[in-house]
């Protein structure tokens, strides 16, 4: 709105000056044997008067007084432009301001939705890979169990399977060769005992 | 007549030295005749043909005795039942004596023994008849008292 305003003053003021100077303008004098006419006289005659009513000094006092009225509203427009400038000046600095928080917090809010979604994307993501983590862990300690019961169980088949070589061994290791035949005999003829009736049909048989 | 097998020889090998020393002392009885010493040193005996000798009734001195012996104690070992048996470690002459008296005894009179060395025994014997082979060892026991041994290991 302003801005019109200056442009409206500016506009009146050239319009203005354009009328002083094309009165003020010196014009060309006529020359008078190519005025044979009556009329033509009264022209010259007019131009004449008017030459004497507008004299130098008048026009120069016009000049002057046009000089002074240009300025005056040149100032006065100026003042007005500076005015309207500093107005304008706050105004567009209010309006940038306004204009670069709205943008800055347009952009802070997507900003933050962005870094809000980037989170919730992170925290899924990690809370997807724990739990295959768990999964695999729990897999993984299932897996060491069975193992290790299935070694625990292999070890004792193993044991139980060989265990009179074992004892054997852990028996000859301990008693090496304290134990004289002469203890043995009791154990070596209840033995033969029971086995009696097997030995005899050996006999019996071709033995 | 078949002879009675004392004790004292309880193997293949006591025979065949018994008749070694029958042999000799034949030869023996042959040279004191002819040196017509025999009167005055006897001819010391070992204890299993010193044992035979008085088990049968035999005079070695007699003409042909000797020679009658061997000839029977060659039968003998045709006739014997010879079963095998092994120990850890060697059996001494006791030993051997009570197990080839429970065998006379027990099964038949003319049984023989041969006596192994088994290390891995450990306890007990090995007994081998030319049918079967019995392991009265301690593995074996172990071995026949697997389940019961598991039991107990496992507190059932």
């Amino acid at each position: 709105m302003n801005s019109y305003l200056v442009a409206f003053g500016i506009g009146i003021s050239a319009a203005i000056l354009s009328i002083l100077l094309y009165l003020l303008w010196p014009r060309p004098k006529k020359n008078k044997a190519t005025s044979a006419s009556p009329d033509i006289d009264l022209a010259a005659i007019a131009e004449k008067k008017s030459m004497e009513v507008f004299n130098d000094s008048f026009r120069e006092e016009l000049r002057n007084r046009g000089r002074l009225h240009f300025e005056k509203v040149i100032s006065e427009n100026a003042l007005f432009l500076q005015q309207d400038l500093r107005l304008t000046t706050s105004e567009l600095n209010t309006f940038m301001k306004d204009e670069i928080q709205k943008v800055l917090k347009d952009e802070f809010s997507k900003y933050e939705a962005s870094i809000t979604s980037a989170r919730d994307i992170a925290l899924e993501s990690i809370k997807k890979t724990q739990e295959v983590i768990d999964q695999q862990r729990t897999q993984l300690e299932q897996q060491m169990n069975d193992q290790a019961a299935e070694e625990k169980q292999r070890l004792i088949d193993r044991f139980e399977k060989n265990m009179a070589d074992i004892l054997n061994h852990y028996i000859l290791d301990a008693i090496g060769g304290e134990i004289d035949l002469t203890d043995q005999l009791e154990y070596i003829f209840q033995s033969l005992e029971e086995n009696k009736k097997a030995i005899l049909e050996d006999v019996k048989n071709g033995a | 007549m078949e002879l009675k097998m004392p004790m004292t020889i309880a193997t293949k090998q006591d025979i065949l030295r018994i008749q070694r020393e029958v042999r000799d002392y034949d030869v023996l009885v042959v040279q004191n005749n002819v040196r017509k010493t025999a009167t005055q040193s006897p001819i010391p005996l070992s204890a299993g043909l010193k044992d035979l000798v008085q088990l049968n009734q035999i005079n070695l001195n007699e003409k042909n005795v000797s020679k009658k012996l061997i000839k029977q104690l060659e039968k003998t070992l045709k006739q014997v039942i010879l079963f095998h048996m092994s120990f850890a470690t060697e059996p001494s002459d006791d030993v051997n004596q009570k197990l080839i008296a429970w065998f006379r005894k027990e099964v038949d009179p003319k049984i023989l023994l041969n006596i192994g060395i088994q290390p891995t025994i450990s306890v007990g014997a090995v007994l081998r008849t030319n049918r079967t082979q019995y392991d009265f060892s301690l593995r074996k026991h172990l071995q026949n008292s697997q389940k019961d041994l598991v039991k107990a290991l496992r507190g059932e």
